[in-house]
């Protein structure tokens, strides 16, 4: 209910703020689980991915997020779940699984963190193993636009009373079907191929 | 963050770059100054050159070509490479996180801290404000990221450790250290392959 609520607060914020596009959303199923893979330029991202989805969405955070208290209590309900960043997160694999289990829709920024140039960063080791065990489908989803709004090193005007609404496009790609992986040495063979797909499909959208 | 966080020197001349603004930065060596500018765009205005509209990737790209050849100069090993007023703060403890009473995850408590200085040379040292000394070799870093103003780096059977950086970039520390670390491993006959979650290094082909 909140979650429906903070989505509907963001629409009418966004909507007014900037030029909203939204393309391909057709790939995005009415129901059963799937991934979401977005590339990460700028601090409002999720908060797009979130409020724009038409799936509500449940994203890998960054745990350092959460030391917030307010991020501790809202976070979750909204979606939120930590990853942590600087060592291997065996909890953050079991709590995804558990969701796409459940038949929810799970978002990921394979990056790990925002990109500086608004180029796209290589992709996580972590994340490709974790797609190729999940067994779900993959949809990418390109973010253009926010990096002009917001860079890593710059802020983003929340109001911007000059009325200019700046356009950004989230664009939804096919989904992508990598199979079953179960084994260690089935996810190593299967490796390379993944990452180079899950990359050439997060940059067909954004470029 | 603010511009300086990005342009932590001066793409054009190396030189040391102010953090007075947000928005703008200026090099304290040839004086140009660098802002930001519509669609992500920054301006650069050399004091004797015509002003020109550049990337964020361009000058990021000369940045880390001179913080190359700024480590290749380098004669005497011991040398101080990179000094930082920072506080150290070690994370002991992980707060689990619930939804619906289901675990989700934890977050590392961070509490206190002390102040000193963190000294990039041919190892890493934090030098607190009582003169306390911590060393750390390249090899002992076992992961290596940005945390807003803070540099956090997961020491071999230490543990995570952060540097809130007082005036510097993070960016400045990510840079320099991911440049000492693959140098490390260099010598050894190893790249890195990635820094995130941990650093894992391979063999390199001839």
């Amino acid at each position: 209910m909140f979650y429906h609520f903070v989505r509907f607060i963001g629409r009418i914020y966004f909507r007014m703020r900037l030029n909203i596009q939204i393309e391909g959303e057709h790939f995005i199923p009415p129901k059963g689980p799937f991934i979401l893979i977005l590339n990460h330029v700028s601090d409002i991202d999720p908060f797009l991915a979130h409020t724009f989805c038409p799936r509500l969405l449940s994203t890998m955070t960054k745990s350092s997020a959460f030391r917030f208290k307010f991020v501790r209590i809202l976070g979750p309900l909204v979606g939120a779940f930590p990853a942590l960043r600087f060592r291997v997160d065996p909890q953050v694999v079991r709590v995804a699984l558990r969701l796409l289990r459940e038949g929810k829709a799970v978002g990921i920024f394979p990056e790990g963190e925002r990109s500086w140039d608004g180029k796209l960063r290589d992709i996580k080791m972590g994340t490709v193993k974790f797609l190729l065990k999940a067994n779900v489908p993959v949809i990418p989803c390109g973010i253009v636009g926010s990096y002009n709004i917001a860079p890593r090193w710059g802020k983003m005007d929340l109001l911007n009373l000059t009325g200019k609404r700046e356009t950004v496009i989230l664009r939804y790609g096919e989904p992508i079907f990598f199979g079953s992986h179960n084994s260690r040495s089935a996810r190593a063979n299967a490796f390379l191929a993944t990452r180079s797909k899950v990359e050439h499909s997060l940059l067909d959208l954004t470029t | 963050m603010p511009i300086y966080d990005l342009l932590y020197r001066c793409p054009l001349c190396d030189s040391e770059t102010t953090t007075s603004l947000s928005n703008q930065t200026s090099c304290l060596g040839c004086k140009t100054i660098f802002s930001n500018s519509v669609d992500s765009q920054i301006l650069v205005q050399p004091q004797r050159e015509p002003a020109y509209l550049t990337s964020a990737r361009m000058l990021n790209l000369s940045m880390k070509q001179l913080l190359k050849v700024r480590f290749d100069c380098v004669s005497n090993p011991d040398q101080s490479l990179l000094r930082s007023e920072s506080i150290m703060a070690i994370v002991s403890e992980y707060q689990p996180i619930y939804s619906k009473k289901k675990l989700m995850g934890y977050t590392e408590i961070i509490r206190g801290g002390t102040a000193g200085h963190l000294i990039l040379s041919n190892s890493l040292e934090f030098v607190e404000t009582k003169g306390v000394l911590h060393h750390w070799n390249f090899d002992q870093i076992k992961s290596l990221q940005i945390s807003s103003d803070a540099i956090q780096l997961y020491m071999q059977e230490k543990g995570l450790h952060q540097f809130k950086l007082i005036e510097n970039s993070p960016k400045l520390w990510e840079d320099n250290l991911k440049l000492a670390i693959s140098r490390c491993y260099l010598k050894q006959n190893l790249e890195i392959i990635s820094y995130q979650p941990v650093i894992k290094t391979g063999r390199i082909k001839i």
